[in-house]
């Protein structure tokens, strides 16, 4: 068992990726936290075809994938900011035209000028891919997202739950609504190399969405979410590396199995808890307190008749 | 309606409210809220504003003062620009005339600092999830350490005003656990907790049932007779207006000013809501009845039947 866990560790390319892997995989999971209770869910998905967008324009100018990426993300978050102050028009048509647009021109550009992009890596994530530079790139981010996350919480959990009021409360929710965008678009060019441009939408979503059913406070389900990022990334590495598939898939694949199990499970309490209470209520109307006869709200799990209309 | 008669109404000083409220006594002073009982200037002032949205004017001609620990219930139809009006106090809409104070202070890009808003029930994520504490301990964010928790003192002060506020034992509750009225109670104690000078409700009954109504209603006579200065916008004419001490109706400008018994009379309510309305007296109380539509008048409303 230990040799299945440490065999891996024995390539460097595989150790970079395990310590990019985790540290995209905290910052990806606390960011799904107000991705999710934003109703932002597009977002992610939205930057992630700008990043192939600007990755392929930078490459098309010669210069570096981060610096093609980076402006492009940046560019779509304040311009999705622009557009969505329009009156009339809200933040899911902004994600729709503007990231569209630039992934427009990326794809344009890919077919127009020559370059040595590896699109299949870039689209879905690369185990082999992850170099130095990557790394370095992932702990700088993950250290930025941190700072702003830990200066800022009280105001963006404020704007997150009402915007409105908490601009009247002296909360600059615009500024904290625009920095939101920008430090999306920062993580999702952080988590390009890992995850891949198609599955950092996935990343950005799934550990929030999954946190969301397990927890009932706005800190636990930002722990627990940062928790189930780094795992689906940890666990999601490993499968990459023995299977041999792409990492993207394979830690998103990871994310929406924990996903579905938790939502199968607690779909499940809910209809127990359902059940019980139907139990224990009191009856109304005549049929309730005599009951039918045989499934009687006895130990054979029968709801009474007279509870069933509740 | 003519504008003659809108200028014969009278503006009548507020006077003491009897509160209906159902809860318990908030036991409140001056000094809990950190109100400035000193203060004179008043605590909205608004000189031939016109404010609307971008380029369209949605209200015009507004002038206003509401002096400090009034009680104003600001009505008029939908559309009429009665949230505008709580946005232009609060540097939410565009201004495009004159001159708008709050609690001495120019209102420009910025809401007045001593400010508490309290928004439509039905504009809150319910199900987000804070705690009732947590709610109340966001409404001083911007006065708050930047740090991701809240001191002892801090949530002191919070469990203090939930306690005061009748919800004792509640702030650990979802918001969702809440009934209408408790929810009510735990915004307006997060607009409190910034220590608010002027507290703005929008729609404060909307939606909720008359024993919520009376409850939310006694809270805010209670904030008043402690020295709050407190403006809501209402729907309902009956059951919150006629209870106010000064009552503004608004239809794309102010149509009427003053107590309800001046105010809600048929010429003004025309003007105000466009349509035919009744008013009748009981008990020294005004009560406003729709005209009875055609067709359903003779077997559903008789004039007779109104008037007992």
């Amino acid at each position: 068992m230990s040799d299945w866990l440490t065999t891996p560790l024995e390539y460097a390319f595989f150790t970079r990726a395990l310590l990019a892997g985790t540290v995209v995989g905290a910052m990806s999971g606390a960011l799904s936290t107000f991705v999710v209770l934003r109703r932002m869910s597009y977002i992610g998905h939205g930057l992630a075809h700008s990043v192939l967008g600007g990755v392929a324009v930078g490459l098309a100018f010669g210069v570096d994938l981060y610096v093609g990426a980076i402006v492009a993300t940046v560019a779509s978050a304040l311009l999705i900011d622009a557009v969505a102050r329009q009156r009339g028009l809200h933040a899911d048509a902004a994600i729709g035209i503007v990231t569209t647009s630039i992934f427009a021109i990326g794809i344009a550009v890919l077919a127009v000028v020559p370059t040595r992009l590896n699109v299949e890596a870039v689209l879905f994530g690369n185990l082999l891919g992850v170099d130095r530079t990557d790394l370095w790139v992932a702990v700088g981010v993950g250290a930025l997202f941190a700072v702003v996350l830990f200066l800022l919480y009280k105001p963006l959990v404020f704007a997150t739950f009402d915007a409105e009021v908490a601009r009247v409360h002296g909360v600059r929710a615009s500024g904290i609504e625009l920095l939101f965008s920008l430090v999306t678009a920062v993580v999702v060019v952080a988590s390009v190399r890992v995850l891949g441009v198609l599955l950092i939408a996935a990343a950005v979503v799934i550990p929030g969405a999954t946190a969301r059913l397990l927890t009932r406070s706005i800190g636990a389900m930002l722990a627990v979410s940062t928790g189930l990022g780094v795992a689906a990334a940890v666990v999601g590495l490993y499968l990459s590396f023995y299977l041999d598939v792409p990492s993207g898939p394979s830690i998103v694949l990871t994310g929406a199995s924990v996903f579905a199990v938790v939502a199968l499970g607690s779909a499940a309490a809910a209809r127990r808890a359902l059940g019980v209470a139907r139990r224990f209520s009191p009856p109304s109307g005549p049929a309730g307190p005599q009951g039918t006869g045989a499934g009687d709200g006895g130990d054979d799990g029968q709801v009474p008749v007279g509870a069933r209309h509740h | 309606m003519s504008q003659e008669t809108v200028a014969t109404v009278a503006t009548v000083t507020a006077e003491p409210w009897t509160p209906t409220s159902t809860g318990p006594s908030l036991s409140l002073t001056p000094s809990d809220l950190g109100l400035d009982v000193g203060a004179t200037t008043p605590a909205i002032a608004l000189g031939d504003v016109a404010v609307g949205y971008g380029r369209t004017t949605v209200l015009s001609g507004l002038s206003l003062t509401v002096d400090r620990g009034e009680l104003v219930g600001i009505v008029g139809p939908s559309g009429s620009g009665k949230s505008t009006l709580l946005r232009l106090l609060t540097a939410g809409a565009d201004r495009h005339r004159g001159r708008v104070e709050g609690l001495g202070g120019r209102v420009h890009r910025r809401p007045p600092p001593r400010v508490g808003y309290v928004p439509q029930l039905d504009n809150v994520d319910r199900t987000f999830p804070l705690s009732v504490l947590q709610v109340v301990l966001l409404g001083d964010t911007a006065g708050s350490a930047r740090l991701p928790w809240f001191s002892r003192a801090e949530r002191a002060r919070a469990h203090d005003l939930l306690e005061r506020l009748g919800l004792d034992g509640l702030h650990g509750r979802r918001l969702s656990a809440l009934s209408g009225g408790q929810q009510q109670r735990a915004f307006v104690a997060r607009a409190l907790f910034r220590r608010s000078e002027l507290l703005l409700l929008d729609e404060p009954t909307s939606g909720v049932d008359p024993t919520t109504r009376r409850d939310v209603l006694g809270v805010l006579a209670e904030l008043h007779r402690t020295g709050l200065t407190v403006v809501l916008t209402t729907h309902d004419l009956n059951a919150v207006a006629a209870h106010l001490p000064r009552v503004v109706c608004l239809n794309g400008r102010i149509t009427a000013d003053g107590h309800p018994n001046s105010v809600l009379t048929p010429e003004v309510l025309a003007a105000t809501y466009g349509g035919e309305m009744r008013v009748f007296t009981e008990r020294g109380r005004v009560v406003v009845v729709d005209a009875p539509p055609p067709g359903l008048a003779p077997s559903v409303l008789r004039d007779d039947e109104v008037a007992s």
